[in-house]
């Protein structure tokens, strides 16, 4: 395991723990996972840029975000708002990218989050590799953290992230 | 007690808003700097504004800049609340005019923590 899979870790447990008081471990079984990629699902990118370049991005069914969303808004899933998923899971993948800076060389700058919808969709950044990948299990619902190195972006700060390809939603 | 939360998350702002208001505060809220401006300045005073870092149009430490440059704004506590963990940040953020500064994740023992070292009376049973 290297040193950005155990930031993930850590990082991932103290955000759902202090911020969603739920409990996620790590899940060994990847099979809820492959159902949940047909299903819909969300995932929260952020771009990190300067000393290190690179991307994290949170997956969940859309289930799973609703659920989490529904936490933070303290109220049920079914009386969220339009955008209020969104704004969670991008919320959520912002704290797990700033709290990763830590492990990584510094100085970096975050970009905005974005978050993509969909069913049967990838999200690709060219040029880069799986740094990390750690697959969780919250609400007996798979969540997914990967953080993709390299694919170096124009600009400091951008409100979307670059070279990013929505296959279909 | 009055606050203001500066922060593009609608989630983060509930989150922090049922802290705050929990502890006392009257809480408004903002999403983006020029907002949180327009907001202050309509008074009556605010004891206190919450400013997140990364914000859709300018960075949250230029509101902490704008209001420092304000005299009437010398006695509103402001504390930063963010994912930027960068000690280079914390010391910029702190030069500018920053009283405080709590990295998310927090919790809300956390927050109730800061609160009291930046002198607002918050009782043991509100926070617990």
């Amino acid at each position: 395991m290297n040193d950005i899979e155990k930031a993930i870790i850590n990082i991932t447990q103290n955000i759902w723990e202090s911020i969603l008081g739920l409990e996620v471990r790590r899940a060994r079984d990847v099979a809820p996972l492959t159902q949940a990629t047909r299903e819909r699902s969300l995932t929260g990118c952020v771009q990190l840029a300067g000393a290190w370049e690179g991307s994290v991005f949170l997956y969940c069914s859309e289930a799973l975000a609703g659920e989490v969303a529904a936490t933070m808004f303290g109220t049920s899933p079914e009386t969220l708002r339009n955008g209020d998923v969104e704004d969670a899971l991008g919320e959520l993948t912002n704290m797990v990218a700033g709290n990763l800076k830590i492990v990584l060389p510094r100085p970096c700058q975050l970009s905005l989050p974005a978050v993509v919808e969909g069913i049967d969709y990838r999200v690709i950044v060219p040029g880069t590799k799986i740094a990390a990948q750690v697959l969780f299990e919250s609400n007996s619902k798979p969540l997914l953290v990967t953080v993709l190195e390299g694919g170096a972006m124009g600009s400091k700060r951008p409100s979307a992230p670059s070279g990013t390809e929505k296959k279909a939603t | 007690m009055r606050a203001l939360i500066l922060d593009d998350s609608r989630a983060m702002r509930t989150i922090l808003r049922g802290i705050l208001t929990e502890v006392g505060f009257e809480v408004l809220e903002a999403a983006s700097v020029r907002d949180a401006i327009a907001v202050l300045g309509q008074g009556p005073d605010f004891d206190l504004a919450l400013v997140d870092w990364n914000l859709p149009d300018v960075e949250g430490i230029e509101f902490v800049r704008q209001v420092r440059a304000q005299r009437k704004y010398d006695l509103v506590k402001l504390m930063m609340v963010t994912t930027e963990t960068e000690a280079g940040q914390v010391a910029n953020a702190i030069r500018a005019g920053a009283n405080e500064y709590i990295m998310k994740p927090f919790s809300k023992q956390a927050v109730a923590e800061k609160l009291a070292l930046l002198g607002f009376k918050i009782s043991q049973s509100e926070h617990a």
